[in-house]
């Protein structure tokens, strides 16, 4: 007999003191909406520095003149893929030595947040340390120099692919002063290296740049073509921009929605695209620590072994149906995206599935709602295992007061769609010796109704917009590097996403709309 | 380059004293032991384990709740099922804080239709537990106002060593919400962390370009290769300036870090800080020995890896301070293989309840809640074990006249406190010599009498974890007398 065990996630339990729903912190309780129907995205923060610190004032000012415009002007640290996928450009080749890029923070269960990227200490010395070995490598593939005018020729190549634009006078002659210094006293391949190590670490290198151009006027400013075509390549492939896309920006071509398009996708059709695509699925599911997540080794033996290919399967599922199907958001979920094992195992206890952890996470990441958590006086003390219990008797059971239920009501009868799922993501028809009971019931939603096991959930959620315009939330805040911390900003998005929001376009479409407007092409200055 | 008195003004910004208030900010004395003139910086080691803590078998046995100050020996911790038996041998080398609470970490949620306000700590508590700010949700996350301690002392006293302050992170399970993250900058910006012990290692001591500190470098070739490092930095400084001249306030911050970073680097080239106002002589350290694995796999691997870099980075006088997350939503089938579910069957099963016949519910007997408290104590024996692995290790390593924990502080602390809910009654423990700072070797009940005027009294008043961190800052020679928030003042009372 295995041992009964609740499967309650650890992020919220029961409300005592909380009767009725309730708010975002600070939020007034007038205006409180935990889960309102198709009020996504709750936690609303507005006046706070959502954009990072920028000033809301100068946003709302920019609105004005155009809408779309959310992003503040902005400089954003290449993210570790990012810095590695440009560092295996230049060098045309793996590097010679690891580069032990620190962990950058989550946000939001991203780490692509532009605020939170930043050349740490750690990461300064990380790169400080690593630079001469990659330095070395980059010279050794040179064509061989001994004089100023050559090195000033390769150094000035080398920095314009690292910058994804051609360098200033000033910052050649700053690299190549590095060079003419370090020749002094060293051999010419030496002084090369030393005049590479400051293009492989420099801001130039290590920053994107969204500003537009230093002498335009006005709050609304348009991105530069090398802009444009950093932006669009990071977020379309991971990647810096290729030739042709440099081509494209040099031309102007990217400066209209049509010419954006057009290289879109075209590079949707990369492998980079595919890692991309892969990368955002892991994060929005949450998967990336599946590798610490233990199981029951008694009740499931294989889960070490079985954990790289869910999360592969995962990824393929979301990558191959959004790249080569063009799926719909209505094809994602009715082809599966619910029941991937992955999903289902990550939102599990060791033994026993967990209804509260898989509602919850339909409840935040694909309905954009909050949950708040419990309230710090309240002791819960949950109901002692009963081993004639299934998993569902027992989480029914020990939150059905009225109490529990206020927070409870949010997550359990969406989790208990899954049960026909084991604590590894495996199909199961009884659970304790009892037939699984799938059935459950979304409220406080745009799809409000009962539905029987995950398909029928899957059905419903097809048909709301919450969950449309929440997948594209989702997806701006990982490829922006911002999460919309207002209302106007939600506006902007959800205007800019219409045709998807509404049902009509896939989400690769989703991503070239975006990708089209204002919310990707301008920036506000917030502060001058 | 003239980043450390930037640094400097950011850290009296942060500290709410401001710019004038410079001359005030100075260091009381050196934190040092100063002994046979061999001078040896204090080291600190602050750590947040998992699932909370259960006070039952961490307070000595027999101790009244009157008892606010009991005297620690070896068999005063030799009990069953005693959480710090496995530590007795140093029992001298602890101070055992009871009553503490992250109140600054209270989050307040409205709830709705009663109009009243209620707080929770639960999503709180990294931000706040090493920072002692006030807590905000952001769009981003849960953020802090302000530096961590880890940061504050790197900025003060870190100089000359490889990487100024570290968080690491040590087997726990990062995930939404996000919050696991230690460390905070002077603006309260997240920093990142290292996760990998072989990582950890390389960022140690694998500088292959970059003289330990202090190292004095003599030969031609060495001078030679120093002042084109220079010139490297310089060309970086350059730029990172020219970019920072085009960005608004809010962006400038993040080349301010950049170019800290680069003054770091730059100071080192140059063989010593002028900067520093505390000076350690040069360690001649022996080779130290790379982990055996490169990435983590169970929690024991973890934490034996990250533990080993640890004490020798320290004894190598590399890094001085670290924050670590360690172990946070693990620990179930590997520590306590008998427990499925940590979190159902033991953080939430420590009460009896009468359940709910209404409902079917079965009361929660006492044998239930005993059981509960007994693994939750086996769960926190087993990090007192690892932590006097460590400390035995440190014992063992020579530093200046004494040894390393002569000269380092443990701080360890849990995610939660007793209740399993938030940051009420978070047990601290402070452990190692600490350049004796501190009154070691007691147990100190600051148990609350009354509750908390601020939070309508229904919060009860514990001691502030802020005064704990003052005093730390103190013990470092930081002359401060108010850390994170402003509502709380003054150092922890009755342990200098």
């Amino acid at each position: 007999m295995r041992t009964i065990t609740l499967g309650i996630t650890w992020l919220a339990l029961g409300l005592t003191a909380c009767k009725g729903d309730v708010s975002a912190p600070g939020a007034p309780a007038a205006t409180a909406s935990g889960g309102s129907a198709g009020a996504a995205g709750t936690t609303s923060t507005a006046g706070q520095s959502g954009a990072g610190g920028a000033s809301t004032a100068a946003l709302a000012a920019c609105a004005v003149e155009s809408p779309s415009t959310i992003i503040p002007a902005r400089v954003r640290r290449l993210s570790k893929s990012e810095f590695a996928q440009s560092l295996a450009q230049l060098l045309g080749a793996p590097p010679v030595v690891t580069i032990d890029f620190p962990v950058d923070p989550l946000s939001g269960g991203y780490d692509t947040n532009a605020n939170d990227l930043r050349v740490t200490s750690l990461l300064a010395n990380t790169l400080f340390d690593a630079v001469p070995a990659l330095a070395a490598q980059a010279v050794a593939t040179m064509a061989p120099c001994d004089a100023s005018a050559c090195a000033a020729q390769l150094l000035g190549d080398f920095a314009m692919r690292a910058y994804r634009r051609p360098p200033s006078a000033q910052e050649l002659s700053e690299i190549v002063g590095v060079y003419t210094a370090a020749r002094a006293a060293s051999d010419a391949p030496t002084a090369l290296t030393r005049a590479v190590s400051v293009i492989l670490q420099s801001p130039d290198f290590l920053y994107s740049t969204e500003l537009g151009a230093p002498d335009a006027t006005g709050k609304v400013v348009q991105l530069l073509p090398h802009e444009l075509a950093t932006q669009l390549a990071f977020l379309v492939t991971g990647m810096p921009p290729d030739a042709e896309l440099s081509a494209a920006a040099a031309s102007g071509a990217l400066n209209s929605p049509d010419g954006r398009e057009t290289q879109a996708r075209r590079l949707l059709k990369t492998a980079g695209a595919r890692a991309v695509w892969n990368t955002f699925a892991t994060q929005w599911f949450e998967l990336a620590e599946i590798d610490k997540l233990e199981k029951d080794p008694t009740a499931f033996p294989d889960w070490k072994s079985a954990r790289p290919k869910l999360v592969s399967d995962a990824q393929g599922f979301v990558t191959g149906h959004v790249l080569d199907q063009n799926a719909t958001f209505t094809d994602l979920l009715n082809a599966g995206l619910l029941t991937q094992p992955a999903f289902l195992a990550r939102h599990a206890q060791s033994l026993d599935d967990s209804p509260v952890q898989r509602g919850h996470f339909v409840r935040t990441r694909m309905l954009c709602q909050d949950i708040p958590p419990p309230p710090q006086t309240l002791k819960i003390t949950l109901p002692p295992p009963d081993p004639t219990l299934t998993t569902r008797e027992r989480i029914v059971a020990h939150t059905a007061s009225e109490t529990c239920q206020v927070c409870h009501s949010l997550m359990n009868p969406i989790g208990f769609a899954f049960e026909g799922f084991d604590a590894m993501g495996r199909p199961r028809t009884t659970d304790n010796g009892k037939p699984v009971d799938t059935t459950g019931a979304l409220t406080q939603t745009d799809v409000d109704g009962t539905f029987n096991g995950p398909v029928e959930l899957a059905a419903k959620l097809a048909q709301s917009a919450s969950a449309r315009e929440c997948f594209a939330r989702q997806w701006f805040q990982f490829a922006s590097g911002m999460p919309l911390g207002t209302d106007a900003a939600r506006a902007a998005l959800a205007k800019e996403a219409d045709a998807f929001v509404k049902g009509s376009q896939s989400v690769a479409d989703m991503t070239i709309s975006l990708l089209r407007s204002d919310l990707f092409s301008t920036r506000c200055r917030v502060e001058n | 380059m003239s980043s450390m008195s930037q640094q400097r003004r950011r850290f009296l910004k942060a500290l709410g004293l401001g710019a004038t208030a410079l001359p005030f900010l100075r260091l009381l004395e050196s934190s040092a032991v100063q002994a046979g003139g061999v001078a040896r910086p204090m080291r600190l080691l602050a750590l947040c384990s998992g699932f909370g803590g259960h006070w039952g078998y961490l307070r000595p046995p027999g101790v009244a709740s009157s008892d606010t100050d009991v005297v620690l020996t070896p068999e005063l911790l030799t009990y069953d099922n005693s959480v710090l038996e496995p530590l007795k041998g140093f029992a001298s080398q602890m101070l055992v804080l009871e009553g503490m609470a992250r109140t600054t970490g209270l989050m307040p949620y409205a709830a709705k239709g009663t109009g009243r306000t209620y707080y929770s700590g639960h999503d709180g508590y990294a931000p706040t537990a090493f920072t002692g700010s006030a807590v905000s949700e952001q769009p981003s996350g849960n953020v802090p106002t302000g530096p961590s301690i880890d940061f504050v002392l790197g900025q003060q006293l870190g100089a000359g060593t490889a990487v100024r302050s570290l968080q690491i992170g040590v087997g726990s399970v990062r995930g939404i919400p996000d919050q696991v993250n230690l460390s905070y900058n002077m603006s309260g910006a997240a920093q990142p962390a290292i996760e990998d012990p072989a990582a950890f290692y390389r960022q140690m001591f694998g500088s292959a370009g970059v003289p330990s500190s202090g190292t004095p470098m003599v030969d031609d070739s060495a001078n030679i290769r120093r002042a084109q490092d220079l010139s490297i930095v310089n060309a970086l400084s350059s730029s990172a300036k020219r970019l920072q001249g085009r960005l608004g306030a809010t962006e400038k911050a993040k080349l301010d870090d950049h170019l800290a970073a680069l003054a770091d680097i730059e100071n080192r080239l140059n063989g010593a800080s002028t900067t520093d106002p505390v000076k350690f002589p040069p360690v001649a350290c022996d080779s130290p020995v790379v982990p055996a694995k490169g990435t983590t796999g169970t929690l024991q691997e973890a934490t034996d890896l990250h533990f080993d870099v640890l004490t020798q980075a320290f004894a190598c006088d590399r890094t001085r301070f670290v924050v670590a997350d360690w172990g946070i939503d693990r620990g179930t089938v590997e520590v306590l293989p008998d427990v499925k579910d940590l979190h159902g069957e033991v953080a939430h099963q420590l009460e009896e309840s009468g359940g709910d016949p209404a409902n079917n519910i079965p009361p929660t007997t006492k044998a239930m809640t005993d059981l509960a408290k007994l693994n939750m104590g086996k769960l926190q024996r087993w990090y007192a074990t690892q932590l006097a692995s460590l400390m035995t290790r440190m014992s063992q390593t020579p530093d200046g006249d004494g040894t390393l924990l002569d000269n380092t502080l443990i701080i360890w602390s849990s995610d939660f406190g007793e209740n399993v809910h938030g940051g009420l009654n978070v047990p601290h423990i402070l452990l190692g010599g600490a350049q004796k700072k501190f009154r070691m070797g007691r147990y100190l009940n600051f148990a609350p009498t009354s509750g908390h005027p601020a939070y309508n009294n229904d919060i009860p008043l514990y001691q502030p974890h802020n005064r704990l961190l003052v005093s730390v800052l103190q013990a470092f020679g930081l002359d401060v007398n108010q850390f994170g928030s402003d509502e709380y003042m003054g150092g922890l009372p009755n342990i200098t």
